[in-house]
């Protein structure tokens, strides 16, 4: 069913949406003389209904908001503070001004050896750092990554091919060593350096995916028959055929969240990303390795679950997204 | 081997340069030459194409796929992908000013609002993502600067006068939910909403099943007629070309062959091709007979032939048209042209032998 049925005593102002035949059945027998009229689903409507079928989207979006609303909140509330050093002489919990015994001694993950830091506050801090380095650099890297493939795929001619002889260059460099040289020398290891480093170097593969959507609908009939009307080659792009291309970046994007999360762990984990005492899941993890030998396990468990969960998430929503997106599919 | 390069000579009266002094002509297009550079060399796909449409007036452009005839009327709006495409000489006279010296932006205001375009396949020219409200009242808001409301208003109007029912709601639709015909309506709708001085049908009816042809052209007609718009219709279809238009300009490998009023051209023609076109439209008393075709294939566009293009493929061919092409002749007693040697007054023996059987296919196409 392509179209929600508006049944209403005017059949436009003040009308009762109905979904279901059966809702519809029902209606009708309690308003005779209501009208009964079919309305038109948008791309957007009709790809929310698929994804409200597609389970394993579901429960991806459900792991994925619930981390995103831990990282946001979570810090807001928690009572430790995750950057203080803590002060080897107190030998007591680190707390930023907060009174120590608001949460007497409770440790929903424990507590880390030494550090005396709280676990618990640790991951959610590093999901909260964790996830906004990678909506932010996806969020860059979608952006530059659009507007180089669109310009290349509706333009053509030497600009497409110097565009993407840059982004095959780009490509071909190491993206690891380079992030290892680049936090070495930029910023020192500050989150928002790393956070451009990984935007810098991930929009090539969304420039390429655009372009290759605009190149196949540039030829397209009704791209003529919007010239043939005067709309200019900037609206075109931006009104008629980003529109077009905008479900694969979104998949593309959701994806790209996922890959720049883990990769950015795993640099912390090596000790080359961001500054160690900033808490990201990497860097919680990387601190976690001696006190794995002492039998600490929650300190490492729970900042690597917290990975996969996030990671588990997002990939879910995005096959769900790509099915829900797919105008072919019919769910 | 190497071809020599034949310029092809213009006419005498389309050689002068300036706008024309006709006030009533409304588009002129003189020497139009459209090339595409592809890898394998140079395709002249409009090789030296001249016609003027008076205000208000019809004109046919027909001819069989790959004469040029899209791309004339693409490269009217300036439409041709460049490169590939070059449009490497002519002058096309609108109004008193030469569109091919515009500027992109000064022609991005004449497409839409002086010059409208109907495409050949409604399936695929609506966005899919739009509602075809959006889609009309884009046209609208840009050449007429008015708000959306206002301009959706105007969509609905532009509906209702192609004939869709309930134009209120369609306008809320998007073209998926829509048939062929539906959506040709809608696509004519936002080629007429801006009140456009000529109207440029590409084969508008050819991806239409028989019925619904009928419909849209009955319907481009009428509103043609209403909106005092020239039509220059674009089709294969001599079926078409007689219901519909006053003029016709025959086309061959990227040139005019025969133009002149509907009933001359179509029932004395006096050009070898249009003969053969007559000739091989099906009737029911030919049944059993084999029909009757132009026998070869057009000129591959990478060797064209030396002199006259039809020359390899036409029964009344001398040594004369292989060596040089003929210009478009007045053969006397008629408003016709006629891209044929045949017409020039040196050759009226062989003439007669071509005018003889002119008459049978006439007579084969009345039956």
């Amino acid at each position: 069913m392509d179209e929600l049925t508006r049944a209403g005593r005017s059949a436009s102002q003040d009308a009762v949406i109905v979904e279901s035949p059966a809702a519809l059945e029902e209606l009708l027998t309690e308003h005779p003389d209501y009208d009964v009229q079919l309305e038109s689903l948008n791309q957007w409507q009709l790809a929310w209904r698929r994804f409200r079928k597609h389970r394993m989207a579901i429960i991806g979006s459900v792991l994925f908001v619930t981390m995103l609303l831990l990282g946001t909140i979570g810090p807001l509330i928690l009572p430790y503070d995750p950057n203080s050093v803590p002060d080897p002489g107190a030998g007591n919990y680190v707390n930023a001004g907060r009174p120590p015994m608001l949460f007497p001694s409770f440790h929903l993950f424990g507590e880390t050896v030494g550090l005396q830091r709280d676990v618990f506050t640790l991951v959610i801090n590093g999901i909260r750092l964790s996830l906004l380095i990678g909506v932010l650099a996806t969020t860059i890297a979608t952006l530059v990554g659009t507007l180089v493939g669109g310009v290349a795929g509706y333009f053509g001619g030497f600009l497409d091919t110097f565009l993407m002889r840059v982004v095959d260059a780009m490509l071909s460099l190491p993206l690891l060593f380079l992030i290892l040289v680049f936090s070495r020398f930029l910023g020192a290891g500050s989150w928002v350096t790393v956070m451009m480093i990984f935007a810098l170097f991930g929009w090539m593969g969304i420039a390429r995916l655009v372009r290759s959507v605009i190149l196949s609908m540039r030829e397209a009939d009704w791209v003529d028959a919007a010239r043939a009307v005067g709309v200019s080659d900037v609206r075109i792009i931006y009104r008629h055929l980003m529109p077009n291309a905008l479900s694969p970046i979104i998949v593309s994007a959701s994806l790209s969240v996922a890959g720049v999360i883990i990769s950015e762990a795993f640099v912390s984990f090596l000790g080359y990303g961001i500054d160690p005492a900033t808490p990201t899941l990497g860097n919680v993890l990387s601190g976690a390795q001696d006190a794995l030998q002492q039998g600490n396990w929650w300190w490492a468990f729970f900042p690597g679950a917290a990975i996969v969960v996030i990671v588990m998430g997002i990939n879910f929503m995005g096959d769900g997204l790509q099915d829900a997106l797919d105008p072919r599919a019919k769910i | 081997m190497k071809i020599k390069e034949m310029v092809p000579k213009l006419d005498a009266a389309d050689r002068s340069v300036g706008p024309p002094t006709d006030p009533d002509v409304l588009i002129d297009v003189r020497g139009l030459r459209t090339y595409f550079h592809v890898m394998d060399g140079t395709v002249k796909a409009v090789d030296g194409v001249d016609f003027s449409l008076k205000r208000g007036q019809t004109l046919g452009l027909v001819g069989e796929s790959g004469c040029g005839k899209s791309v004339t009327a693409l490269s009217i709006l300036q439409l041709i992908d460049i490169p590939p495409g070059e449009i490497a000489g002519g002058e096309i006279w609108f109004d008193g000013r030469d569109l091919l010296k515009m500027t992109t932006d000064q022609i991005r205001h004449v497409r839409g609002a002086d010059i409208a375009m109907i495409f050949q396949e409604p399936m695929t020219s609506l966005n899919p993502v739009f509602t075809i409200g959006d889609q009309i009242s884009e046209a609208i808001i840009l050449h007429q600067h008015v708000n959306k409301k206002e301009a959706m208003s105007r969509a609905i109007e532009a509906l209702a006068a192609v004939g869709i029912p309930d134009p209120a709601r369609r306008v809320k639709q998007y073209p998926h939910e829509m048939s062929g015909g539906i959506r040709q309506r809608v696509m004519i709708a936002m080629a007429i909403s801006c009140n456009p001085k000529l109207l440029i049908a590409d084969e508008p009816t050819t991806a239409l099943d028989v019925t619904i042809q009928a419909q849209i052209l009955e319907l481009i007609k009428e509103l043609q007629v209403r909106t005092g718009a020239a039509l220059l219709l674009i089709t294969h279809d001599l079926a078409v070309v007689a219901e519909t238009v006053q003029n016709v300009a025959v086309m061959y490998a990227g040139r005019i062959v025969e133009t002149g009023p509907v009933e001359d051209v179509l029932l004395s023609p006096k050009h070898p091709y249009t003969q053969g076109l007559l000739n091989s439209i099906p009737a029911l008393h030919k049944r059993g007979r084999e029909l009757d075709v132009i026998r070869g294939v057009v000129p591959n566009p990478f060797r064209m032939p030396p002199g006259c293009k039809f020359e390899p493929r036409c029964p009344y061919a001398w040594e004369h048209c292989r060596e040089a092409e003929p210009d478009l002749l007045v053969p006397p007693g008629t408003h016709d042209k006629s891209r044929c040697f045949l017409q020039a007054p040196e050759n009226a023996t062989r003439r007669q032998v071509f005018d003889r059987a002119t008459v049978a296919t006439v007579r084969g196409v009345i039956g």
